[in-house]
């Protein structure tokens, strides 16, 4: 399932994003509704994983590279090597 | 190891330390890999560095304060997870000069409703519409993850450019 952060809305309406220019770079910051995750794991989240990718161009119509935290050079396509999160046992 | 034309071939090593060596440590491993042609014609070779992924799993904090999500990290005391200082790089990697390139930390907080997520992306050239940050999540459970590795039904892309960044 495909989620755009402008499409997201319509697809979960609790769906928060925001996004500032920084001296370096910029900043994302986002809210992912609960129930994305609960949906699929009985009605309480304990767990996902989860690829990070940063798109880069360094000149105007260069094709972007892709920097990973975690998964694979398959990271479209498969869970290779994501990262595993867990809820905190406390909450 | 030798491979024919058209075939692949598999390669297992089992590495034993003999003294205990933190997870921080352990997460720059990478594995370069040198491949070269054999038989009677031109000799090609190439080299390709990957990072090898150890890790452990992590837990996402309860967000003590209130998150607003206003693109500020105000409300977050750390970002604690950078890309890595030899990340894997895809697409034109030839191209990328290092961390002060592209690079980022990012950090996920929890609550009920939410889990929410910041990312710092240093970056010396933006371009709006071109520089994005892309999520894959993948949010079935450990059972079927662990036994259909695709990303199907369950698993969810988010993408965010910088086209939208005020």
């Amino acid at each position: 399932m495909g989620i755009h952060a402008t499409q997201s809305k319509s697809v979960w309406p609790q769906f928060q994003s925001a996004a500032q220019r920084t001296n370096d770079g910029y900043v994302v910051e986002l809210a992912l509704p609960s129930k994305m995750f609960s949906s699929q794991q009985d009605g309480r989240w304990n767990t996902f994983q989860l690829a990070v990718i940063l798109n880069g161009v360094d000149e105007a119509g260069d094709p972007p590279n892709r920097v990973l935290w975690r998964g694979s050079d398959l990271v479209d396509g498969r869970n290779d090597n994501f990262g595993h999160f867990v809820r905190n046992s406390n909450k | 190891m030798k491979a024919d034309a058209g075939q692949s071939v598999r390669q297992n090593a089992i590495i034993n330390f003999e003294e205990t060596i933190a997870i921080a440590q352990l997460s720059r491993t990478s594995l370069t890999a040198t491949l070269t042609t054999g038989g009677s014609g031109p000799r090609l070779a190439a080299e390709r560095t990957i990072p090898v992924i150890i890790d452990q799993r992590h837990v996402v904090p309860i967000a003590v304060a209130t998150i607003i999500v206003d693109g500020r990290t105000d409300e977050w005391k750390k970002l604690r997870f950078p890309s890595d200082e030899n990340p894997l790089v895809l697409e034109t990697s030839e191209l990328w000069q290092g961390a002060g390139d592209a690079s980022f930390t990012f950090n996920l907080l929890g609550d009920e409703s939410f889990i929410y997520l910041a990312v710092h992306v240093t970056d010396d050239t933006v371009f709006p519409g071109a520089n994005s940050v892309k999520l894959r999540l993948n949010a079935r459970p450990i059972a079927t993850r662990a036994t259909d590795r695709r990303l199907r039904k369950g698993t969810f892309r988010v993408r965010y450019r910088r086209a939208k960044c005020r």
